[in-house]
């Protein structure tokens, strides 16, 4: 069973190399045996079931679905949900896991990707599993964010000592005192953000080493002191690993509890420890093979190698994720120009203009202000009236020019006293005269219009000036854009190429891990043929206490597992498979 | 030896006409001192006028003075006669008919043919309009505005133009075009002239129509309006100054020249355009003292004029006093003046000069026409007197031994010979009287009798002459009554005297 943080269930943009599917090729070995594979108690709490696709989880389509009875549905067909394990997602199609059904049992995830269709959540609430809530289901309504955002929020911060994730189901009480949480280990562990998504869950990986601890402390079998103890431990964390050391405890105990089968095989822990702090080496020994004990030891040692063979591998698989991740941190670079500075500190991006465009700036914008000040208070009709009557005082002059003119013409012409018509019954009006005034008046009234259009004018004018103050004070501001922009780009660059350095370093850790994966297999499998003669010798030098090399030497944290591979783990010994696959695409780790 | 006589001819005596402007000074043999109703006939001579002869049959009642006399002329050329007295307006001319006369109190009318219509106005009248039929007031034809009272109206230019009310002489008021009862909207208007005037204030006298202008005839001054056919544009050409119209009905346009009365004698309007930058000129010259001094003494409201066209004169009647002036008009004297006549006894109150060429008359209850050689049957005189005239040798005295006068028509009349010696007063005279003259009798052969007159006849007067002196002036005097009288020529015979 596979843990879920429901803090880390919630949007975010793919973390580097948190994909699954590019592992497919991986086939070889481990648990790519085609076919139904028995249920060996490789998963918590579910019911045997197992799976009977072919390829299984290294395959070509890497459908991995663990302990569901009656097992899974090929393709979407997810429509009956196992009642009993959980159900990831689907990383061969790496779209989303239709989750129409209602859980019957346990608690179910998995998604796409990075997310969880929110509409499987919608009416169903499960009725046992992970997320039941048993007795305690109401507090089951916030124990979850709806990411639809219209249920109830999930009122738990990343910030909280106790994520609700701890959160004793099967007792109904809640873990509280000063304990650190997982979710505080992981920001450590990660040096990522709260927000950082949970490095130990993608598409494809689903199985998560922690999951047994997980699911033992939501069965109630490990506190969350116990988990984040053998968490510190650093030791094998491995889901199958775990479950391996669960069935080991249980052949050999007769049905102890996980923890303490696990305590008894590997020794328990000191202390909790926090995620920052050293491995502390283990007092406890591992039972080695030469101190004795019965026949069939050797071959249950043998069959732990193996699986901490693969283990290893999925550890450097791990370690590979995470320094992918921490090499693509975004580092962000600062800008000088001219202008201004854009620099990133503790606070963000702070963008800053040089003293002289500030000032411009400041004067723009109180410009802006002022004019926008002006042109609210302005009164185009009286503007307009002001206007006109300036019009009428400046044209008055001439006007009256042309009447005496116009006078003067009329006596010249014997016909100032000339008066036609009168139609209108005003008397007879002289037909020069009376045009001409008719004309100032038309010359008056196109003032008037003229005066309106022009305060209309000036009002637009005085709105768009102070627009373009306020305009070219924004524009100053949105210089820095540009340098924020180009920090950004500059910070993406940079990362990209440190990405691609820890893509390039990943080869060797991977092969490291390979290594000594393929080690511990080859040397259970020889534990398990009852002979150390096929053990190869580099392999016995190795561990040399676990094989009897002379006095022996426990294997130990401290104790350089790396020993008889060169600097990028790979075997410096003959014998050493060294058939990779040189067709997968290494560089390529996002699938 | 005996001393040669000397002698001198005037040939068409007075053909010059009356000048009494310079009558001392050496004038032109051709010019007189008296020309007392005569003419210049065809020929130029010295003629005696014609009479007049009563057209109306029955005169009017108390024999008013018929003192206008207008014809209507409608679209078809209808013509009829309307004439002004006794506060009437009457139609016809054998008999009178009154066709208004309400409210009417002077008989000072003035009409024109306008559109149709006949319009007649008179200061202080309701203006009335005759459409061969009928006289109505003008405002009672329902027409916009009122039409003003002026005592001058012109048909012109489309449309009436009026003046001279009694209480507005300044302004012109023309009616809407075509039509004579709009005086209001339209292109009706006015025209106020106070500002035009230039000789101070001064009123509206007379209105004529000349060669496309508008004449507005002031007291003194004249002002000249071309483009009146638009008014709303017509402007002013001309002013002249100083000279002006006294007698509304002394303007008449004789064709080419509009002739009226202004303060310094008869004017020629076209001379007068002509001549603005020359010294005055006008066509009395040579009379102009007698005929102001006509004109002052008379009432001008009822002086008529009239242009004769089928005798070539223009006359002008002073009715108070009873005299005219006839301008003959086919002539022209260097000094650009016509050759005038003066006339008295006949005295027309109005005058007329038809479209059927006859010259009517306004007189006492009648309507005349100039005709024959009668006033209404009574005598007229002919009387003549030349100017100064010597023999040649100034240092000698000349005496008058005989006056041979040829003069035609003469048919039995009697008249006086008479001269005058050097400037005095003394008159020296003969009668004689003109034996009648038998009309040619076809098939009867009369020897010695030279006879080659068929009604007029030319004789040859001779009287002999007596008294001595260096200037003589020789006259005629006869009685017309029935036949013309023309002087044809004056013979005089002197033989020298003492040197003085």
């Amino acid at each position: 069973m596979d843990y879920i943080d429901p803090n880390q269930m919630r949007l975010q943009p793919p973390g580097p190399g948190s994909y699954g599917g590019g592992y497919g090729g991986w086939g070889g070995g481990g648990m790519s045996t085609a076919g139904p594979v028995p249920d060996s108690k490789m998963y918590a709490g579910g019911t045997p079931g197992g799976f009977s696709e072919g390829g299984g989880m290294m395959g070509s389509r890497p459908r991995f679905y663990a302990g569901g009875t009656p097992g899974f549905n090929e393709g979407a067909g997810m429509g009956s949900m196992p009642t009993g394990g959980f159900m990831g997602g689907q990383s061969g199609y790496p779209t989303r896991i239709p989750m129409s059904g209602a859980p019957g049992g346990n608690y179910v995830a998995g998604g796409s990707r990075n997310f969880i269709e929110s509409g499987g959540y919608g009416g169903s609430t499960p009725t046992g599993g992970l997320m039941s809530g048993g007795a305690a289901q109401p507090a089951l309504t916030q124990n979850y964010r709806d990411y639809s955002g219209s249920g109830p929020q999930y009122n738990y911060s990343p910030q909280d000592l106790v994520p609700l994730s701890y959160y004793n189901y099967g007792l109904g009480t809640q873990v509280s005192g000063n304990v650190p949480s997982y979710d505080a280990w992981m920001k450590q562990q990660a040096a990522a953000d709260p927000n950082a998504r949970n490095p130990y869950y993608s598409v494809g990986n689903e199985d998560d080493s922690r999951g047994g601890y997980s699911t033992a402390m939501s069965l109630g079998l490990m506190s969350p002191q116990q988990f984040n103890a053998n968490i510190d431990r650093n030791r094998p964390s491995s889901g199958w690993l775990d479950k391996a050391a669960g069935g080991i405890i249980d052949a050999a105990a007769g049905g102890l509890p996980v923890t303490e089968g696990m305590n008894a095989a590997l020794g328990a822990p000191q202390a909790p420890h926090y995620a920052n702090t050293s491995p502390t080496p283990g007092s406890g020994a591992i039972p080695r093979a030469s101190d004795g004990g019965s026949a069939g030891l050797g071959g249950l040692l043998g069959g732990g190698l193996e699986l901490a063979g693969a283990n290893e591998q999925l550890k450097a698989y791990e370690e590979a994720q995470r320094n992918a991740q921490a090499a693509g941190q975004f580092q962000p670079y600062n800008i000088f120009s001219g202008t201004g500075s854009t620099t990133m500190g503790p606070g963000g991006l702070t963008s800053t203009l040089s003293p002289q465009y500030q000032g411009l700036r400041d004067q723009y914008l109180g410009n802006a202000a002022a004019g926008a000040g002006a042109a609210g208070s302005f009164d185009p009709n009286q503007m307009s009236n002001q206007m006109y009557a300036q019009l009428q005082a400046q044209a008055a002059p001439g006007e009256a020019e042309q009447r005496a003119n116009a006078v003067a013409q009329l006596q010249g012409m014997g016909q100032l006293g000339l008066g036609v018509g009168a139609d209108t019954g005003n008397g007879p009006a002289n037909p020069l005269y009376s045009s001409l005034l008719k004309a100032q008046a038309d010359a008056s009234r196109q003032r008037q219009i003229s005066s309106y259009g022009m305060s209309q004018d000036m009002a637009n004018q005085m709105q768009q000036r102070a627009l373009g103050w306020g305009g070219a004070g924004l524009g100053l501001d949105q210089s820095q854009l540009g340098q924020q922009q180009l920090s950004g780009y500059l910070g993406g660059l940079s990362s990209n190429a440190a990405l691609g350095g820890a893509r390039l370093a990943q080869g060797p850790i991977l092969a490291q891990g390979m290594t000594k994966g393929g080690l511990l297999s080859g040397l259970g499998s020889g534990l398990m043929g009852g002979a150390n003669s096929g053990i190869p010798g580099w392999l016995r030098q190795q561990f040399p206490g676990v094989f009897g090399s002379g006095g022996g030497n426990p294997l130990g944290y401290n104790e350089d597992p790396l020993s008889g591979v060169d600097q990028y783990g790979s075997p410096i010994d003959a014998g050493f498979p060294t058939d990779f696959d040189s067709g997968v695409d290494w560089s390529n780790l996002y699938g | 030896m005996a001393a040669t006589e000397r002698a001198f001819s005037i040939i068409a005596p007075g053909t010059y006409g009356l000048n009494t402007q310079t009558s001392i000074d050496a004038l032109d043999p051709r010019f007189c001192l008296n020309n007392l109703n005569t003419v210049q006939d065809a020929a130029g001579r010295t003629s005696s006028r014609k009479g007049y002869i009563a057209v109306t049959s029955s005169p009017l009642g108390g024999t008013p003075n018929i003192q206008q006399i207008f014809e209507y002329v409608s679209n078809t050329s209808t013509t009829g006669f309307l004439s002004c007295a006794n506060n009437n307006i009457y139609s016809g001319s054998t008999t009178l008919t009154s066709v208004y006369s309400t409210a009417i109190t002077a008989n000072n009318w003035q009409a024109v043919n306008f559109n149709n219509f006949m319009w007649f106005f008179q200061r202080a009248h309701a203006p009335l309009r005759w459409d061969g039929a009928t006289m109505v007031t003008i405002l009672s034809l329902g027409g916009t505005g009122t039409p003003p009272q002026g005592n001058c109206v012109l048909g012109a230019f489309g449309r009436l133009w009026v003046a001279d009310t009694s209480t507005d002489k300044v302004t012109l008021y023309f009616s809407d075009t075509l039509i004579g009862q709009n005086w209001t909207g339209g292109t009706s208007g006015t025209l106020n002239l106070n500002t035009v005037w230039q000789n101070g204030m001064d009123g509206v006298v007379a209105l004529a129509a000349f060669q496309g202008y508008l004449i507005i005839f002031g007291r003194k001054s004249i002002l000249i309006y071309q483009g009146a056919s638009v008014p709303s544009t017509m402007t002013l050409l001309e002013v002249i100054k100083g000279v002006g119209c006294i007698a509304r009905d002394s303007v008449q346009n004789i064709g080419t020249d509009i002739y009226f009365l202004s303060d310094t004698g008869i004017r020629s309007l076209q001379r007068t355009i002509q001549t603005t930058t020359m010294p005055m000129q006008d066509i009395s010259r040579n009379v102009r003292d007698g005929l102001l001094s006509y004109a002052a003494q008379d009432n001008l409201d009822l002086t008529r004029s009239v242009y004769h066209e089928a005798e070539g004169f223009y006359l002008i009647n002073f009715p108070t006093n009873g005299v005219a002036f006839c301008f003959n008009v086919r002539r022209t004297l260097e000094d650009g003046s016509n050759p005038v006549t003066f006339w008295n006894a006949i005295n027309p109150k109005a005058m007329l000069s038809s479209r059927d060429r006859t010259l009517y008359f306004g007189h006492g209850g009648i309507i005349s026409k100039y005709s024959g050689y009668q006033d209404n049957g009574a005598s007229y005189d002919f009387d003549f007197i030349g100017p100064w005239l010597g023999f040649g040798e100034p240092e000698r005295q000349d005496i008058l031994k005989k006056l041979i006068f040829t003069v035609v028509g003469a048919n039995g009349q009697s008249f006086t010979a008479k001269w005058f010696w050097d400037f005095a007063s003394t008159t020296y005279s003969a009668a004689v009287t003109v034996a009648p003259h038998a009309t040619a009798e076809y098939n009867i052969a009369e020897y010695n009798i030279a006879e080659y007159s068929s009604g007029v006849g030319v004789d040859q007067i001779s009287i002999p002459g007596a008294s001595t002196g260096k200037l003589i002036s020789i006259g005629l005097l006869a009685s017309i009554s029935g036949s013309q009288l023309a002087l044809h020529k004056i013979d005089a015979y002197a033989k020298p005297g003492r040197m003085i």
